[in-house]
């Protein structure tokens, strides 16, 4: 059985083409897709009383190296014994999506400090941090508070 | 419990291990929806009233200040990133709201393109610019996009404080207010039209002052390349990424003072949340500004003078903004800055940030805490004349006051002995660089200047611009208005000295006033 999981890095969901990502198979290179996408992203989301997003609401100060900024994934969690938790996401994330410096985003067993996480719009502090259960079609969104003022 | 479709905790199965506290199942404020995050220790809020506690904090924060008059220009620091992108937004909210309770100032925002500094390539500047330019216009206040190549042009006068008379409002904040008040009901009965007009008419003079203030024009063209290249020069003569930051913070702010004097804004806001300005206050400990704590952490700095620097996202911590720019679509721009992908012991700041960080996640009252023994600091107004005999020395970068003399027993005293005893004896210097020669006292200021190094500039600093200019290999490269203000200070402590003994001193006259008339 396999959960399928919505992985927003930015929460728009107006971005055409989510790329699927499975387990095990390198992803693509991030460059020209990232700023195809961000782009693309760009001229839809756009509206004329300026409310929209601009897409940066993503993981930044690792983003551009280490994973594609801002941009919507769908992944697919290979299927185990038991069920996936917030923890072991992490561990797959840092395994498969994160190229490099991975100790920008995880530290020990959680996200580093100052990495704010939302679990279908909501705070996981509110769900149990590490130990929520993700369910099919969640929707995880990772935003950086180190950066910006 | 949790918000949107199925799947939250408590479900099918329950939680390994009880989160901190127990899990919030209500709105702690209106006890109805359900909640989306948690403030502080373990306040759980839902949507519609955090939205209304962080509107509320922002405008209480200017009410409880008290600092901006109706009417008033203020430009808004904007740097793309979160804090400063949410502060546009509730300066647009607070416009727009019915009149009773408006915000009564006029804004305008400017934002400083720092891509040479942190290495861009100029297609990514010009990419960022453009995303930056969008989100300016599509808030309909006038902005000025400015580079920071534009601190080669600005002049020496930029370093001056300029005195400024608290009597301009005549009154005091709630007969202005009041005033106000009147002004627009009076504008209203009269008619539209003469209001809009005026307000027409200062976006228009706002938009050609913004274009004459030199090359280049902002949002059109792209800043010389040799001022580019001079701006790259200048940072790799820092040797370490703290004086970097320094020195980044230090042209940025001159630059941003002086589009608010020649643009005629009386006010600056910069987007510092909470805990930045608490990461800010253990950082400048660490740097030797202890002296100016206040002034570089508090809600308002007013080392410049006649421009007020104030701060009103300091009560805001970074997650309550991160969560409402999510929540109600803020647009922000990444930009990567100096430090980005920086280990944590790269500079001060960053081990500071870290370690801050860190400490909040185990003790969740740990910014909060800075941050008010911060808020407990305070700087005392000068009472003295400004311009007069007393004025108090001001450091040339960082505007505040000098905290060097070194009295008998100061820690000062003894790390300045310190250093002159490790150090090897200098050669005998050939005089006072141009004002040596005491017998030409009018060519002093067209004689060639001497040679900038280092011991010329410091007794003009603070001791943390001290520790900034020593870990530069080389001061050649600084903007040419740093060194014309230096040299002008320098001829005129010069030649205070030389007339030292015939200036009457405060205490002479007050005896003089004392004497009987002979």
């Amino acid at each position: 059985m396999k959960d399928s999981i919505y992985m927003c890095l930015r929460e728009n969901e107006r971005v055409k083409n989510p790329f699927f990502v499975v387990a095990g198979q390198p992803p693509p290179p991030p460059e020209a897709d990232a700023a195809s996408r961000f782009r693309c992203g760009q001229r839809r989301s756009l509206t004329k009383d300026g409310g929209a997003l601009v897409p940066a609401a993503g993981v930044r100060r690792w983003s551009r190296a280490l994973v594609w900024r801002d941009q919507k994934q769908r992944v697919t969690l290979p299927s185990q014994e038991g069920p996936w938790d917030v923890r072991k996401l992490l561990v797959w994330m840092k395994e498969n999506l994160l190229k490099e410096r991975p100790e920008l985003f995880v530290q020990g067993d959680s996200v580093r400090p100052g990495i704010l996480v939302l679990i279908n719009g909501a705070d996981w502090e509110l769900m149990g941090e590490l130990d929520y259960l993700l369910q099919d079609q969640d929707n995880v969104v990772f935003i950086s508070t180190l950066h910006g003022g | 419990m949790c918000e949107a479709e199925e799947g939250g905790c408590g479900n099918e199965t329950q939680p390994k291990r009880a989160p901190r506290g127990s899990c919030p199942s209500k709105c702690m404020k209106c006890k109805e929806g359900s909640p989306v995050l948690i403030i502080r220790v373990g306040d759980a809020f839902c949507k519609s009233c955090f939205k209304d506690y962080f509107v509320h904090k922002f405008r209480a924060m200017l009410g409880k200040n008290r600092c901006i008059y109706p009417g008033e220009k203020v430009l808004l620091a904007f740097s793309g990133g979160p804090a400063s992108s949410s502060m546009v937004r509730q300066v647009q909210e607070g416009l727009s709201r019915e009149a009773a309770k408006k915000l009564r100032f006029k804004p305008g925002i400017i934002y400083v393109d720092e891509g040479a500094v942190c290495r861009q390539s100029p297609g990514k500047r010009e990419e960022i610019r453009s995303q930056m330019e969008m989100i300016l216009q599509a808030t309909g206040f006038p902005y000025h996009l400015v580079c920071l190549e534009e601190v080669f042009d600005l002049p020496g006068s930029v370093l001056h404080s300029i005195p400024h008379s608290a009597t301009d409002h005549g009154g005091s904040y709630k007969e202005a207010v009041d005033g106000f008040i009147r002004w627009q009901q009076h504008e209203k009965t009269a008619g539209d039209s003469a209001s809009s007009l005026e307000n027409q008419l200062a976006r228009l003079s706002v938009h050609r002052s913004s274009q004459q203030e030199g090359p280049p024009v902002p949002g059109t063209r792209p800043p010389p390349v040799a001022h580019t290249e001079a701006l790259t020069k200048l940072f790799g003569a820092v040797k370490t990424l703290t004086a970097k930051e320094e020195l980044l913070q230090t042209l940025r702010n001159h630059l941003i003072l002086h589009v608010a004097r020649t643009s005629g804004y009386s006010k600056v806001m910069m987007g510092d949340s909470g805990t930045r300005v608490a990461v800010k206050l253990l950082t400048n400990l660490c740097l030797g500004r202890g002296a100016f704590l206040a002034a570089d952490t508090g809600f308002s700095d007013s080392r410049h003078g006649d421009v007020l620097f104030l701060r009103p996202m300091r009560e805001y911590t970074a997650k309550e903004i991160a969560f409402y720019n999510c929540f109600f679509e803020v647009p922000t721009v990444f930009t990567p800055a100096l430090d980005t992908k920086t280990p944590d012991r790269a500079s001060i700041h960053r081990l500071i940030e870290s370690f801050l960080y860190r400490l909040q996640c185990d003790f969740p009252s740990t910014t909060s805490t800075v941050c008010r023994t911060g808020e407990k600091l305070c700087v005392t107004s000068p009472e003295a004349d400004p311009g007069g005999p007393t004025e108090t020395p001001q450091c040339l970068f960082c505007l505040c006051a000098l905290d060097t003399n070194a009295v008998d027993g100061s820690s000062l005293q003894s790390t300045v002995l310190s250093e002159q005893l490790c150090q090897k004896p200098l050669p005998p210097s050939t005089g006072n660089g141009c004002c040596g020669g005491a017998s030409n006292q009018t060519g002093c200021c067209r004689a060639p200047l001497a040679p900038r190094d280092s011991s010329q500039l410091l007794p003009l600093l603070c001791y943390s611009c001290r520790l900034t200019i020593k870990d530069m290999s080389s001061l050649e490269p600084l903007p040419a208005y740093i060194h014309l203000e230096a040299e002008r200070r320098r001829c005129r402590a010069a030649m205070k000295q030389e007339i030292q003994e015939f200036l009457l001193e405060e205490e002479d006259s007050d005896a003089a006033e004392g004497l009987p008339l002979s």
